[in-house]
């Protein structure tokens, strides 16, 4: 399997691509993660390895992506900006470029008062923007990063999209998606051609589970289908609902594939993928 | 004083220091004030002062806001000195 | 203006332990528009420490004074005499007229009765917030007069960031995202074409102390 640029190969040749959301463990622990490969490498086409999710200390994505690496998958290299400043940034930019990483990922992380450390003095040298500017400077990198297609005033974060198309990112992931009709809309304002998007989906474990989720606009016909069924039949309700959201993205034009969000039940994504024709 | 509202953390912390077990303000119930907000002013001076208190190692009830309908006066309750 | 509040009381009288003549000096200019270290914060202060010391049956003298300023040494003669007198002085100037102090009275005790916090307004009485953070390259030109680095709470020069929704803070959802704010404020003056510049990393050679600024034009 080729890993330079590769998911930017699938992505330009039309194949619907399906990528996944990847924590890397809390502890100094390299089975786990070769573990984990091993499930995900047959099953997604690419692995987007965060850097400290949620502002809790992971291991950091740089030695995540080589251990994924040496087990054959292909992975997209999150860098956050709360953590470092323009030259850390930059030295893990080149490390996982050496190692032969093309893929990169930024967002605006998460502030550190919601984690393990609210104490720490967070950096934010550089913002998105700037970052993708810098991250595009590597030859052939292939740059992506997330919107939240359903944040108002829309028009205030497709102004800040357009400076991010501007500085060259080649490709968006979305929030979770449940409410389809709003999705299409979103879709409809995004006329940039060369740009691929990314669906983001999440399975809901359970009724329970969606209270404590952060708001993600959740339709109430969704929400109902959970409440109703019998708290051991809601994993199972959860997955159904998430594998229709899929199959529906497939049909919308100018979706080039999905984002799975499932940091907690990695195990669904071997189903979920599997009953959704993906592989 | 006219209202409660009047009053300052200061006038407070003077007499205790002055020997006070326990200072005793006497204003509108809050919903009865007279003039709308003094009561609750009272009310919020007086938690902020009780917390430098309790920093002090002293009783919370040191300082105490007594709700006393207005037709009431102090005058008529019996003020026993604890010495 | 320079935000600050007091100190934990607690904090204070360990900090004041075993002086015996404690010179308390309060500062007409900023802490006394935050309600910290004025008049009225000076007396409050002073009747504590007694307090405190007749509890514990400990013998005290306090002195209070409030000057002009602290943060310029020629508003210290006014309390020359006094800071000679005393055994620790307990400024309740931020911390600028803190170290001012410290630096003109080298061998006197200069304890903060405040905590200093930031550069900002009244909101309304009895609420400050934050508005500048002194970053020695300022972009208010690009963004409607509003500051994204004191009001962002992850400093994105290029914002929103994604968590913003329904004009409020991800971070501190009480609050107004400041970039919703300058995104409306642009509109309204119609220029919004601003917020589509991409600003680059900021430099910070001119933000980060210990800073300087000399004008030789003025120098004697």
């Amino acid at each position: 399997m080729k890993i330079n640029g590769s998911l930017k190969a699938a992505l330009s040749k039309g194949h619907f691509v399906v990528t996944t959301e990847f924590y890397p463990p809390k502890e100094a622990n390299k089975n786990e993660v070769e573990k984990r490969a091993l499930v995900l490498k047959n099953v997604v086409d690419a692995v987007l390895v965060r850097d400290n999710p949620l502002a809790e200390v992971h291991m950091s994505p740089l030695a995540t992506t080589t251990i994924l690496l040496n087990k054959g998958l292909k992975p997209i290299m999150h860098i956050g900006i709360r953590d470092k400043n323009r030259l850390a940034i930059q030295s893990d930019i080149l490390g996982a470029s050496a190692l032969g990483v093309k893929a990169f990922f930024c967002l605006e992380d998460c502030h550190q008062r919601v984690g393990d450390h609210p104490g720490a003095k967070a950096v934010f040298d550089l913002d998105c923007v700037q970052l993708i500017s810098i991250m595009k400077k590597i030859e052939h990198s292939f740059v992506g990063t997330r919107i939240n297609p359903f944040a108002h005033p829309l028009e205030l974060h497709l102004i800040n999209l357009s400076k991010k198309i501007n500085a060259g990112v080649d490709f968006i992931q979305t929030m979770p998606v449940f409410d389809l009709e709003r999705f299409e809309e979103f879709i409809s304002l995004i006329k940039e051609e060369n740009l691929y998007l990314l669906a983001g989906v999440s399975p809901i474990k359970s009724w329970q589970a969606l209270q404590s989720m952060p708001k993600m606009n959740v339709p109430d016909s969704i929400v109902r289908r959970l409440k109703n069924s019998p708290e051991n039949k809601q994993a199972e309700e959860g997955i159904k609902i998430c594998v229709e959201i899929i199959n529906a993205l497939k049909e919308i034009k100018g979706v080039s594939g999905i984002h799975i969000f499932a940091p907690d039940w990695e195990e669904s994504i071997p189903v979920l993928v599997h009953r959704a024709n993906l592989k | 004083m006219s209202c409660t509202g009047k009053i300052d953390n200061l006038t407070l912390l003077h007499a205790l220091e002055e020997g006070a077990e326990q200072v005793f303000v006497f204003g509108c119930p809050e919903e009865e004030c007279h003039n709308l907000t003094g009561s609750k002013k009272a009310r919020t001076r007086i938690e902020y002062l009780k917390k430098i208190l309790m920093e002090l190692g002293m009783r919370e009830d040191s300082v105490k806001f007594v709700a006393v309908p207005r037709v009431i006066s102090p005058k008529r309750y019996k003020i026993y000195h604890v010495s | 203006m320079i935000i600050a509040q007091r100190k934990p009381i607690k904090e204070i009288l360990k900090m004041l332990e075993g002086y015996k003549k404690i010179l308390i000096v309060g500062c007409r200019a900023c802490v006394t528009v935050c309600c910290a270290g004025g008049q009225k914060e000076v007396e409050v202060m002073g009747s504590i420490i007694r307090i405190d010391r007749k509890r514990r049956n400990i013998a005290v003298k306090t002195i209070e004074r409030v000057i002009d300023r602290q943060c310029d040494s020629i508003y210290f003669s006014a309390i020359d005499e006094d800071v000679q007198e005393s055994d620790a002085v307990l400024s309740l100037a931020c911390g600028v007229g803190v170290n001012m102090l410290a630096e003109t009275y080298p061998k006197k005790v200069i304890l903060p009765a405040l905590n200093t916090g930031f550069m900002g307004i009244t909101e309304e009485q009895g609420v400050w917030s934050e508005r500048c953070i002194g970053c020695g390259d300022c972009i208010l030109d690009k963004t409607a007069g509003l500051c994204p680095l004191a009001r962002c709470p992850k400093g994105v020069l290029n914002g929103p960031c994604l968590g913003s929704n329904q004009g409020k803070c991800e971070v501190y959802p009480e609050n107004d995202c400041v970039w919703y704010l300058i995104y409306k404020r642009l509109k309204e003056l119609n220029q919004l074409d601003k917020l589509k510049e991409i600003i680059p990393p900021k430099n910070w050679s001119e933000g980060l102390p210990p800073r300087k600024i000399i004008r030789e034009d003025i120098r004697l």
